[in-house]
């Protein structure tokens, strides 16, 4: 078994210690990611007065266009971590969705674009792969549904680490061009996204390699807080009302609520109440179903859903998404594959977003829940959009039209035009053609 | 012909039975590596057991206090702790009275993983 050294912190960072978010046994900051004793989850504790004596609006606004403004609140000790432009992806308010919605105050939290390859997985991994060179870690590797093997792949490229990804052997044709386009080596895993993740806990500290969602999963989640600073700079240094976010192992949800609370602690935002809601697709929703049932507990289910990336059948951090949920007073909800289509389509003609099956389902799911009363009109409330729908460009296709084929003549065009005209106007009027 | 091992001749009866039933079950169990302290850096040991409860009792004599670790202190499994009988979860198959065979591989498997 080969270990990663541990390098002496340095003078500057914030961060001092894992705690184990069961037993609050403590251990030093190398690459575990499980308590000894309790097999809870750990998660890294910071010194909050550091913090609050060194950090401000102003200086957090002084700080670079990307995650790593707030740097004071991510484990990370070096001078120069691995910066991509990653972050700062608009806030959109989305006026038009929010009308077809009967929604007031609509924002989306656009990381569709994010950078460099276009989805949220670009935060975690540029926090996981600067804490992995910090620790003395040559290939870094990864269990993915596709967005994380997209970001760990192009990451690790650009900072010159040793890359082998994970990845189930039946995902979107984007998403593994996606990856392999960085050259890491790429093992395409028979099997649902549950039985690559347990291959890889398998494969973890045998090789010596860094996991960034395994065993640096403690440093990797933290990146996910960002979606949360982000959102209360964005709204003028205060909270939403309620949020809205895909649910797949759970963890971006739980981050964004420990972004808040700690943006709430350091006397960045005044504190208020924030709903949380979750959204699954209906093939995979074990975490929505125990909210509805009322369970503390997650029953696994085996995947089955266009919604690839959100396919985790046996989430890690379900339960502790279930808690938010229920104490912040919001819910999690499921759609069925052909409302995350309408959705995907929904979010595109009225905000211009193209986001993937995981927004798709998130839309679907902020629907779902205001037909239902459960999102006052006037919350603010924000919903995040993690990807983006160039790379599942399967799951649209055949409910998206196609272009009208025309000579390159006047008339050709003329022609084609008043034909779509009336095939619009026969649509509008819902009559059966 | 070779007789196979497990099968032996009866004095009574004048026919050969099968004894299989009466060897002990041996099965390999994958230890992770936050266990693998209890177990002098084995990241698989050999254990007996019919099913996962009696295997957990098989382990701890072999590897005392291990089940500590794995079993509150109501001897309920900890909620994150994962097991698998040849890459099934046992939360699919009969949970803690998942039967076992001889030559199954048993994981133990830390929850917290992936996403």
């Amino acid at each position: 078994m080969t270990q990663a050294t541990q390098l002496k912190p340095k003078s500057g960072a914030t961060f001092r210690a894992l705690k184990c978010k069961e037993c609050s046994a403590e251990y030093e900051t190398k690459a575990i990611h499980v308590c000894e004793y309790c097999f809870g989850p750990l998660e890294v504790a910071y010194d909050y007065n550091e913090i609050r004596r060194t950090v401000t609006r102003e200086s957090i606004q002084a700080g670079p266009h990307s995650i790593w403004r707030y740097r004071a609140f991510l484990p990370v000790e070096s001078e120069q971590p691995i910066d991509v432009g990653t972050g700062l992806t608009p806030l959109v308010q989305a006026n038009r969705l929010a009308r077809r919605l009967g929604l007031n105050k609509l924002y989306i939290k656009n990381d569709a674009v994010n950078m460099p390859t276009l989805s949220f997985k670009d935060r975690v991994v540029s926090v996981a792969l600067t804490r992995a060179r910090e620790l003395g870690f040559s290939t870094v590797s990864c269990a993915s549904t596709g967005n994380l093997a997209n970001s760990t792949a192009a990451i690790a490229a650009h900072a010159g680490l040793d890359c082998c990804v994970f990845i189930p052997a039946d995902l979107e044709a984007g998403k593994v061009m996606g990856t392999l386009v960085y050259s890491p080596t790429v093992m395409a895993v028979q099997g649902n996204y549950d039985q690559v993740n347990r291959l890889c806990s398998e494969v973890a500290n045998t090789h010596g390699w860094g996991f960034v969602n395994i065993n640096l999963r403690p440093y990797y989640s933290e990146g996910s807080k960002t979606l949360g600073y982000e959102v209360a700079e964005q709204l003028g240094w205060q909270l939403p009302d309620h949020i809205v976010a895909p649910l797949a192992s759970g963890s971006l949800f739980t981050k964004i609520y420990k972004g808040f609370r700690e943006f709430v602690d350091v006397g960045l935002v005044d504190d208020k109440p924030v709903r949380f809601s979750g959204a699954q697709a209906e093939g995979c929703s074990p975490i929505a179903q125990a909210f509805r049932e009322e369970r503390d507990f997650i029953t696994p289910v085996k995947p089955s859903t266009i919604a690839k990336s959100i396919a985790i059948g046996n989430p890690a951090d379900g339960v502790y998404a279930l808690d938010i949920a229920r104490k912040t007073n919001g819910n999690i909800e499921s759609v069925i594959d052909a409302e995350i289509v309408d959705g995907i389509k929904l979010l595109a003609e009225t905000e211009g977003i193209f986001t993937e099956t995981a927004g798709g389902t998130t839309i679907a799911v902020l629907k779902k829940l205001v037909e239902a009363g459960k999102i006052d009109p006037d919350e603010t409330t924000v919903v995040y959009i993690t990807g983006n729908g160039l790379k599942t460009q399967e799951a649209v296709q055949g409910y998206v039209g196609e272009p009208l084929t025309i000579e390159p003549k006047l008339d050709s065009f003329e022609r084609a035009l008043e034909r779509s005209r009336t095939l619009d106007r026969l649509e509008w009027q819902q009559v059966l053609v | 012909m070779a007789i196979p091992l497990y099968l032996t001749h009866d004095p009574c009866t004048q026919l050969m039975i099968d004894t299989e039933f009466l060897k002990p079950m041996a099965v390999k169990v994958l230890i992770p590596t936050p266990l693998q302290k209890l177990t002098n850096d084995q990241a698989t040991v050999e254990c007996q057991g019919t099913t996962i409860a009696e295997l957990l009792n098989s382990l701890e004599s072999s590897c005392p206090g291990i089940k500590g670790r794995l079993c509150d202190d109501n001897g309920e499994l900890r909620r994150f702790v994962n097991f698998y009988v040849n890459s099934e979860d046992i939360r699919f198959l009969d949970g803690i009275n998942t039967a076992l065979n001889d030559g199954d591989e048993v994981s133990i498997i830390p929850a917290i993983a992936g996403g």
